[in-house]
């Protein structure tokens, strides 16, 4: 191994230089007002409000804490300050069918104002009824009635008596009713009386009585009659008092809403409803709900006349955006609520409840996606009220047929609504995959970039945005160099020194914990040293896991060799990620050969241990030993590669050199260094790709080699292809610095293998023969014999069979 | 029972009791005065003979008033209802006079139902009977103008709400009798927490206040709330609407006004209870 070989400091890691950001603090710079890299996701979001057609609802997908909402909400507040505001609504007893209450759109604001006009006009009543009916003018009608009907009764009677008095016969009450008996001086003439009487005179007698009996019986008869038309004329009276005391506060309240015709007309229906129950407001202190009922009957109740206002718009300004953050089925589609009476549930249209569509109706509603997706009902309440345009309140029980009690069925509000969804891109493609109704619906994809360019111009307006977010959050200013350390760690965030992440949750956590340890080392501005100790504590607090696996290398429980050199023996490197924090670590790769039939055995597949990414990675393997070493012989080794002391889920082909690496030197016996750690995937071809986390692999190494204490030897192989990545820890850079510690880029199979092992690959000759000094030789060498080995195992076993 | 001064007393109490449900507010009433008065109370239960006679003709027939229904009469069912009504009079007379803790008779005779209680009067200061709900201009009711024309002793038609009023009216025009409505008046209104409402026919004020003031000396003991009206005649005192109006339960009247026929008349036509002292 050369020294030379290795990077210098400056390629791993790029520097912001404070220098080159022309201010002092952030408390020079002005505002962003835009959005920094997210064209596309701003693009989007914008066509999907402008648009007005119908289906194109937005969904906002990009991991979590990259910005969405701000960016959606920022987004939407101008357009919705510019838009009419959206109508009140209410809900109205429906008088000629209470279990359909009406839906009322009222202009914003003046749906309180018919509420309270209501509960006034019912309060007036209440006194102005009861007085009219109360008046002397009223009484003295009713009793006329009732006189007449009593005086038409007697007199009809009266004159029968009358009639049969002038026959010597009277009316007797009997116990069940009346009967004629003929009389002398007021005293029924007993039956031998009447024996005595001459015959004629006893026919005489009970013809007469048979003839006023049916003179009575066409009286009584029409009794009910009269009655009826006392009862009507009483009730006629009735309406017409009810309506002189109602008529004149209705009528204000009509010509006062004269321009809502849906109002008039159930101003209309409520001055109807009330001359027609208009006992209800005479006798109020009966009223007595709970026997009502016992008995099935509906007591005189005030709550029809009630005005339930589920939306209130009142002097906002333009249409509403609401972000529901709890989109249970009844918090987004609305509920039925029921009160408990006598052990009864009751509902009536009061106990409507506005859902989050109801009050972003007109306007916008944010929903993110995994709250909606999780409520039982809510998704597919959203999709049915966005496709029907309709707002339909139904019980959930209802809906699934669990119940079948009466309940009411709301007057459906018309929708017109823009929903943005936010979420996750897995979400978005699994929707995409497997919900038919979502491409119809949800036309707009916004994706969220999760990095962005890292030029002069964008580190600007990344300061920008860090000053910004100091403001919003109340946070001291940062000093240019806190700002060049932030921009410095974004870019680590991001993965690439050309890249700046625009995951703005982790910024702004960053900013407040820097501005934390500002705050505790009394400084007005926050410095990179407050920085670095907010990115040090982060990763402290979240490094246990780390620190013990650390330790169990130290005390060589993982065995894990930082000197020395092993045949068939290297360090892999893997990178475990939990609770968004990813960090290195050194796996032990161990490769054993022996004569076989050409396999390469992956361990870790066998006993499902291993991804199929890993599994392809070492599949690889076998394609390029064959090609490269043996293309005119039968591959004849049987090679076992396996991860040791891993005791869960591999997964990646990041290892896939590593493990080629241990291959060859087992092939070639040629021993590896074991101060060297290796990444990087390969191909058939022997060249090294590239790989993720390559910053957290090498520090994870890094760390090791730390504990035991820096040789000089130590290093990490990484693909040339991942030089871009580096953005590693300052102390990495000081001991690479120092040469106490290198990053080796890698381009092929064959500079990896002389780097490990400090023997030279090997080129071939014209015949695809290679040098015997050379490692590749020696692979070839020993490919070589294990064929004629089992060839001659071959020809051996022939010659058993001709005997 | 006149004691010839200005005090109503009352010693004996007969009762008409019919077996109607009017009937057993008119038993609680008189049994309530009997015990209130330390009177003795009876009842008197009269089979009308006229039922029995009507029910013996050959052509005997009652219409029901509920649905005009013709049902043949008999005299052995007429006798049997009449005796089961006079049953249900015994038990009533013994369910009130235990709750009460009070003594009572009762008899049951057959006859002219008027004739018989005005017999059984004869020995009583006062005779309670039911108000029913006359039919004018027939013989029904007749029975209680007829009782409150001939009856020597005081009558009381008593009619089945009697709750809910809140006043006892008198009628004040000086003369002894006079004297003693007042004093019955004033008796009844304190025994039922009622306010007495004295009405005095005069044709000057100052006959209005002469007869005011000689009114107040018939008032008796203990507290009572008065409230006086001057009217122009003995007509004006029987206005049913201001009776309404007033709260009027019980009106209270001497025979011994002008026109007597003229009182018992409008007594018979009013809606509340009366009672008419002799």
């Amino acid at each position: 191994m050369t020294q030379g070989e290795g990077l210098n400091a400056d390629q791993l890691y790029r520097r912001c230089d404070p220098a080159q950001l022309p201010f002092e603090t952030t408390a020079e710079l002005p505002d962003l007002t835009e959005i920094i890299g997210q064209e596309r996701a701003l693009e989007a979001v914008r066509f999907g409000i402008d648009i007005k057609n119908s289906g194109y609802n937005i969904f906002a997908l990009g991991p979590p804490g990259i910005g969405k909402h701000s960016l959606v909400a920022q987004l939407l507040a101008e357009p919705a300050q510019r838009r009419t505001p959206p109508s009140d609504w209410c809900y109205v007893n429906n008088f000629d069918d209470p279990r359909r209450p009406r839906a009322l759109a009222m202009p914003p604001g003046k749906g309180r104002l018919l509420r309270d006009d209501m509960a006034r006009l019912i309060e007036d009543l209440k006194t102005a009824i009861p007085a009219a009916f109360e008046s002397d003018e009223y009484r003295a009608r009713t009793q006329e009635i009732e006189e007449e009907f009593k005086e038409r009764q007697e007199k009809a009677i009266a004159d029968l008596q009358h009639q049969a008095q002038e026959k010597d016969i009277d009316l007797i009450r009997t116990p069940a009713g009346f009967a004629f008996a003929p009389t002398r001086k007021g005293e029924v003439i007993s039956p031998e009386e009447f024996e005595r009487l001459p015959e004629a005179e006893r026919e005489r007698i009970a013809a007469t009585v048979a003839n006023l009996q049916e003179k009575l019986r066409a009286v009584i008869r029409q009794v009910p009659q009269w009655r009826q038309e006392m009862r009507d004329k009483i009730r006629a009276l009735n309406r017409e008092v009810a309506i002189s005391a109602a008529e004149h506060p209705i009528h204000n309240l009509r010509d006062k809403y004269a321009d809502l015709p849906q109002v008039v007309a159930y101003l209309e229906a409520t001055q109807e409803n009330i001359i027609t129950n208009i006992d209800d407001f005479r006798q109020q202190e009966d009223a007595q709900p709970g026997i009502a009922v016992l008995t099935g009957e509906h007591a005189p109740s005030f709550r029809r006349y009630e005005v339930n206002l589920i939306v209130e718009r009142g002097n906002e300004q333009g249409v509403p955006v609401l972000y529901e953050n709890n989109p249970t089925y009844h918090n987004l589609a609305g509920a039925l609520e029921h009160v408990a009476m006598m052990g009864a549930l009751l509902t009536d249209f009061t106990l409507i409840k506005a859902g989050a569509l109801h009050r972003a109706n007109g306007g916008y509603l944010l929903l993110d996606a995994h709250k909606v997706l999780t409520q039982a009902f809510a998704w597919e309440a959203l999709k049915r009220a966005i496709r029907s345009k309709e707002l339909r309140i139904e019980p959930v029980e209802r809906l699934l047929s669990l119940v079948s009690t009466v309940s009411l069925e709301p007057e459906p509000i018309p929708l017109d609504i823009k929903v943005i969804i936010l979420g996750d891109r897995l979400l978005y493609y699994l929707l995409c995959e497997y919900d038919p109704d979502f491409a119809d619906l949800f036309k707009v994809a916004a994706d969220f970039e999760e990095t962005l360019e890292r030029t002069p111009a964008s580190q600007q307006r990344f300061a920008q945005l860090i000053a910004t977010m100091t403001r919003k959050n109340h946070l001291n200013p940062f000093n240019r160099q806190a700002v060049a350390r932030i921009i410095e760690h974004s870019s680590r965030m991001s993965g690439d020194t050309r890249k700046l992440s625009t995951h703005l949750r982790s910024v702004a956590d960053l900013l407040q914990e820097s501005d934390y340890y500002a705050h505790a080392a009394r400084a007005t501005t926050v410095d990179a040293a407050h920085v670095q100790q907010a990115i040090d504590a982060q990763e402290r607090r979240a490094s246990r896991l780390k620190e013990n696996l650390q330790e169990g290398i130290q005390r060589g429980t993982i065995l894990i060799a930082t000197t020395g050199a092993v045949i068939g023996q290297v360090n892999g490197l893997s990178v475990i990620e939990m609770g968004g924090y990813a960090f290195g670590i050194p796996h032990r790769i161990t490769a054993r050969v022996r004569l076989g039939e050409g396999e390469v055995i992956d361990i870790e597949r066998e006993v499902e241990l291993g991804g199929p990414l890993h599994s392809k990675g070492v599949l690889i393997l076998g394609g390029f030993l064959g090609a490269h070493y043996a293309a005119d012989l039968p591959l004849s080794l049987s090679a076992s590669l396996v991860f040791e002391q891993s005791y869960g889920q591999v997964e990646g082909d990041s290892a896939s050199s590593a493990e080629l690496y241990a291959l060859l030197s087992a092939l070639a016996g040629a021993p590896i260094k074991q101060s060297l750690a290796v990444t990087g995937s390969v191909n058939q071809h022997g060249e090294i790709q590239a790989i993720g986390a390559v910053n957290e692999k090498i520090e994870g190494f890094f760390d090791i080699c730390k504990i035991r204490g820096l040789t000089g030897e130590q290093g990490v192989l990484i693909p040339a292809s991942n030089i871009a990545n580096l953005m590693l820890r300052n102390e990495v850079v000081e001991a690479a610095k120092n040469g106490l510690f290198h990053i080796f880029p890698v381009a092929t199979v064959n500079h990896g293998m002389a780097l490990l092992t400090g023997f030279p690959a090997g080129e071939p000759d014209a015949n695809g023969v290679y040098p015997p000094d050379t490692i590749n030789g020696r692979v070839q060498e020993r490919l070589k014999a294990l064929a004629q080995l089992r060839q001659s195992f071959a020809e051996h076993g022939r010659d058993k069979e001709d005997l | 029972m006149s004691t010839g001064n200005d005090t109503f007393v009352i010693r004996r109490i007969l009762v008409a009791i019919d077996a109607t449900p009017s009937s057993s507010v008119v038993l609680e009433t008189a049994a309530q005065l009997a015990r209130g008065c330390n009177a003795e109370l009876n009842g008197i239960f009269v089979e009308d003979i006229n039922l029995l006679r009507l029910a013996g003709l050959p052509f005997a027939r009652e219409l029901t008033w509920s649905t005009a229904m013709e049902v043949h009469l008999d005299y052995q069912r007429m006798e049997r209802a009449l005796r089961g009504r006079g049953a249900h009079a015994q038990q009533a007379v013994v369910n009130i006079t235990t709750q009460l803790k009070l003594h009572a008779s009762l008899q049951i005779v057959r006859g002219q139902v008027a004739q018989e209680l005005l017999r059984a009067a004869e020995n009583a200061d006062l005779l309670i009977l039911g108000k029913g709900r006359e039919v004018r201009g027939t013989r029904i009711g007749v029975i209680a103008r007829q009782v409150l024309q001939q009856a020597h002793c005081s009558v009381m038609l008593v009619t089945r709400e009697t709750q809910h009023y809140k006043s006892v009216m008198a009628i004040f025009t000086g003369n002894d009798k006079s004297e003693r409505a007042i004093n019955a008046a004033a008796q009844l209104a304190r025994a039922a927490h009622k306010r007495l409402l004295v009405l005095i026919p005069a044709s000057s004020t100052s006959d209005y206040q002469r007869l005011h003031e000689q009114s107040r000396q018939c008032l008796g003991q203990g507290p009572l709330l008065v409230t006086y009206h001057a009217v122009t005649g003995m007509e004006a005192c029987f206005n049913q609407h201001i009776m309404r109006e007033e709260g009027v339960g019980m009106v209270v009247v001497s025979d011994a006004e002008t026109g007597s026929s003229l009182v018992v008349t409008h007594l018979a036509k009013l809606e509340c209870s009366t009672l008419l002292i002799r």
